[in-house]
């Protein structure tokens, strides 16, 4: 198509006010960058191409899961689009659950897919292996053996929960998830395309209740805060990253715990943080207010945050809503942005 | 390469975002050919064109016509744009999980825009045409900044915490927006209680209505005065503007020609009222049902003892004194039909599961049999005052021992020409339900009651013209039922079986009543 002047002015206006609008930092202007963006992109040592890369956004999930971006209404106008007409745009996390889901035949144990490395390594035994265990307070325990893949980034997609890490020296890595729903499933990838998953019945899952919020990358500022039946910010009852206490609290049944998931160190991380209340053996009863803030600091100041958040429907399901919030401008650095309805506060019994 | 492709992306999108197109001359052609009109085009709601032609103006339905001519708009790049104004309680806590439970049963991809804590946007995408379909924008204010929005012409839909008021009716009327009392102009969303709550360590957990009343009003300012603590009583409410002071002053304030204190400590916010209140135990609010936080909440009960449950049942019945329905209000116009189908969704069990699954009533009839009205029936026992008391509560048993009772009831405002909002909207969902055939094989009884105060044959005479007048009114609601397969009988049993005080205004109110049985045929 021969350029036009005008448009292409208007391109470089738009790849500007994106550069903004993604203060966490991803522009998807092709598809390289919508790959880099959902954590796919060459990194390390691994250096597939890109249409490899792009591959593992199936048509079919991209359509399940993904939601076209267009402009940001009431805005400025903030244009991201995809290369080709029929490749969406979608929120970074979004799209990194997307890739992390879009693998077939991932209910066996062990690798379902292997990806460059599997082929370079021709002989060698570059199965990726996954081992998910029961863990008090209904948490599980996934150790990822990965041979092939030390220090390599990974994303780990537990039924919509998702978050990134690195593969240990020695090619292993576990991590401590809180089981979101009774039969859960955990899928892990690669950025070549790899990627295994695994399944587990958590049966005390139902004696937690839970909410999660997940984001990408450092300096989003994002963090829950779970206000305990009456509690003000930095109370003994504010459960969050800084006083997240561990689940022996929820097996003492007298107050919630904080997981925080992620790797701040994998690139381009996908960070969580999930709340836990054991709501089926507390001692006390009362509301718990659920509040998200984020802390406006220099790199988020004046631009736009994209979150998922993770909740019950109140049906038996898992609610799973992308948000995407604008951060006040940068003479605020240094107060907050609370929200206090996107997860909704906790009603506890006592039994 | 990769930028040439942006280009026509934002070429495309150029289109998307431009205004609607300027007035230029379209031809719509129906698709055999056999028809066609030319004009100036108007409007494309995403299914009816709308153009003006030497003839008028005309709305022609997209789906049967191709449209040609430069102003012919692109039917894949229509984004359907539905404005939500109103109670910040109802938008911020109700509407996203009804918005994305929609979502989902409509097989759109969502993603929630947060540009204020106040003000949000719900894009919904298509999922096979990767388009954005449609935007929901929500301004979480109050009921009454609601209202003026919609007669202001700056919303669609009103979200409102009490009903309109006669000023905003002629407001509405003014701005040509039609009549906002029209049913097909407004819409019950769910039903909400207001309950009196206290600090935790507050003694005190009942009191009688009128204890409630001269609390509020000032006239009872000491915890004394009520079994507590020598302490002077705080007051404390959401804003006049949220609208739940009104339906306190409707409900019960106006009955015993009282106004509220003026030493109420007004709360913007529900949330942080009931956080407030539960740190003081010498405070007391009006709190929503379901936003009582960490507050103790307090029991009403009627002045000769009635207890007066505020659980689903009783509210849905309105058998609760402060029981406050959540209205949607829109113009009389036709709203793009993304909204409308979001409109009929709320309706569905599917949407009042989400409701209820949130803390507040919803609508769907509820059955209760006549075992589980035992309380109700020892109490009307204990009242009944003689043989006829007696005798008519035995003919209620054999009549109705083998039915249920549905939770929906009918009161009039005044005499029996005008049932009272909450009752238009039951008699609303009943006729949905026999429309639909769910009543097919069974008998539905009306059953009238009055007040205990006068004669006792001619109250038997009013509760059977409340029966009778509920039934005709079902009828109306309904023309397209088949009443030959759901019977709907009646039923008189007059001052039988109160269910409130009848020394108080308030309480003859809820006695008036027709309840609605079933029972299998």
């Amino acid at each position: 198509m021969p350029e036009q002047p005008a448009f292409s002015q208007r391109m470089v206006s738009l790849a500007g006010t994106l550069a903004i609008a993604f203060a966490i930092g991803h522009v998807m202007q092709s598809g390289a960058q919508m790959a880099d963006a959902v954590g796919l992109a060459p990194q390390g040592p691994v250096t597939p191409q890109v249409t490899d890369a792009i591959g593992v956004l199936d048509e079919r999930s991209v359509s399940d899961l993904a939601l076209t971006r267009a402009s940001r209404p009431r805005s400025e106008t903030v244009v991201a689009r995809m290369a080709r007409p029929s490749e969406p745009l979608v929120s970074p996390v979004v799209a990194a659950v997307t890739a992390a889901q879009s693998g077939t035949g991932l209910n066996a144990v062990g690798t379902v897919r292997a990806g460059k490395n599997g082929d370079r390594k021709a002989g060698g035994n570059c199965t990726v292996r996954l081992a998910a265990t029961e863990q008090p307070a209904a948490m599980v325990s996934l150790r990822i053996e990965a041979p092939c893949y030390a220090n390599a980034r990974v994303v780990v997609n537990h039924d919509g929960l998702v978050f990134s890490s690195i593969i240990g020296e020695n090619g292993t890595l576990t991590a401590t998830i809180p089981a979101m729903v009774e039969n859960a499933t955990f899928r892990v990838s690669f950025e070549d395309g790899a990627t295994a998953g695994t399944t587990l019945d958590v049966p005390s899952r139902r004696n937690y209740e839970r909410v999660a919020l997940q984001w990408i990358g450092r300096g989003a500022g994002l963090g829950l805060h779970a206000l305990e039946f009456g509690a003000g910010y930095g109370d003994a009852g504010d459960v969050w990253v800084g006083a997240s206490r561990d689940p022996s609290a929820g097996l003492r049944a007298d107050g919630g715990f904080l997981t925080s998931l992620g790797n701040p160190l994998s690139p381009n991380p996908v960070l969580a943080q999930v709340y836990s209340y054991p709501a089926g053996r507390s001692v006390r009863s009362g509301v718990i207010r659920i509040r998200i803030r984020a802390a406006i600091n220099d790199l988020n100041c004046g631009g736009w945050l994209d979150a998922q958040a993770l909740q019950p429907d109140g049906l038996g399901g898992l609610r799973i809503s992308t948000v995407s919030m604008s951060v006040p401008d940068c003479d605020r650095i240094g107060e907050y942005l609370e929200l206090k309805n996107i997860l909704l506060d906790m009603k506890i019994a006592s039994n | 390469m990769a930028s040439g492709r942006l280009i026509a992306a934002v070429i495309l999108l150029g289109s998307l975002l431009s205004s609607p197109a300027g007035a230029e001359d379209v031809t719509l052609r129906s698709r055999d050919g056999s028809v066609e009109v030319t004009g100036e085009f108007l409007n494309f709601d995403g299914e009816f064109f709308q153009i003006r032609t030497v003839h008028g103006e005309l709305m022609v339905d997209a789906s049967g016509v191709i449209c040609e001519g430069a102003g012919c708009p692109d039917l894949n790049a229509y984004v359907s744009t539905v404005r939500f104004s109103g109670a910040a309680d109802i938008v911020l806590e109700m509407m996203p999980s009804l918005v994305e439970a929609f979502a989902a049963r409509n097989g759109y991809d969502h993603r929630v825009i947060i540009e204020t804590p106040e003000r949000f946007i719900y894009e919904l995408g298509d999922r096979p045409t990767n388009q954005i379909a449609a935007r929901f924008f929500f301004d979480a204010t109050n009921s009454s900044e609601g209202l003026k929005v919609l007669a202001g012409g700056e919303a669609d839909i009103a979200v409102s915490m009490r009903e309109v008021t006669p000023v905003e009716i002629r407001a509405a009327q003014a701005a040509r927006l039609g009549d906002l009392t029209s049913p097909r102009q407004s819409q019950t969303l769910a039903l909400d209680a207001l309950v009196p709550i206290t600090g935790d360590r507050n003694p005190v957990s009942s009191l009688t209505v009128s204890e409630l009343v001269k609390i509020m009003s000032g006239e009872i300012r000491n915890w004394s005065e009520l079994g507590g603590e020598d302490a002077p009583i705080d007051l404390h409410m959401r804003n006049r503007s949220s609208g739940l002071p009104i339906v306190f002053e409707r409900r019960l304030l106006a009955q015993y020609d009282l106004e509220l204190s003026e030493q109420v400590n007004w709360h913007l916010d529900s949330q942080e009222m009931a956080d407030t209140v539960a740190q003081q135990s010498t405070a007391i609010a009006l709190a929503s049902r379901r936003e009582t936080g960490n507050a103790k909440v307090i029991s009403l009960r009627g002045n000769c003892g009635f207890p007066l449950d505020h659980g689903n049942n009783a509210v849905k019945t309105d058998d609760y004194p402060l029981t406050a329905p959540f209205y949607l209000y829109f113009p009389d116009r036709r709203l793009p039909k993304i909204a409308r189908d979001f409109l009929s969704y709320l309706r569905t069990p599917q949407a009042q599961a989400v409701i209820r699954s949130l803390g507040y009533v919803d609508l769907s009839a509820e059955l209760t049999d006549l075992d589980e009205e035992g309380r109700r029936l020892l109490n009307a026992i204990l009242k009944a005052e003689d043989a006829t008391g007696l005798t008519s509560l035995k003919s209620m048993v054999a009549e109705l021992g083998n039915a249920g009772r549905l939770s929906l009831s009918f009161r009039f405002d005044g005499g029996i020409s005008r049932l009272d909002t909450q009752s238009r909207s039951a008699i609303n969902l009943m006729a949905l339900a026999l429309e639909a055939g769910f009543y097919d094989d069974r008998e539905l009884i009306l059953v009238g009651f009055s007040d205990g105060r006068g004669d006792a044959a001619a109250n038997l005479g009013l509760a059977r013209r409340r029966a009778i007048a509920v039934r005709e009114a079902l009828f109306e609601a309904a023309p397209t039922a088949d009443f030959s397969r759901a019977k709907i009988g009646v039923l008189a049993m007059g001052e039988a079986m109160p269910i409130a005080c009848d020394d108080e205004d308030w309480g003859r109110d809820l006695n008036r009543r027709v309840e609605i049985w079933m029972r299998y045929r």
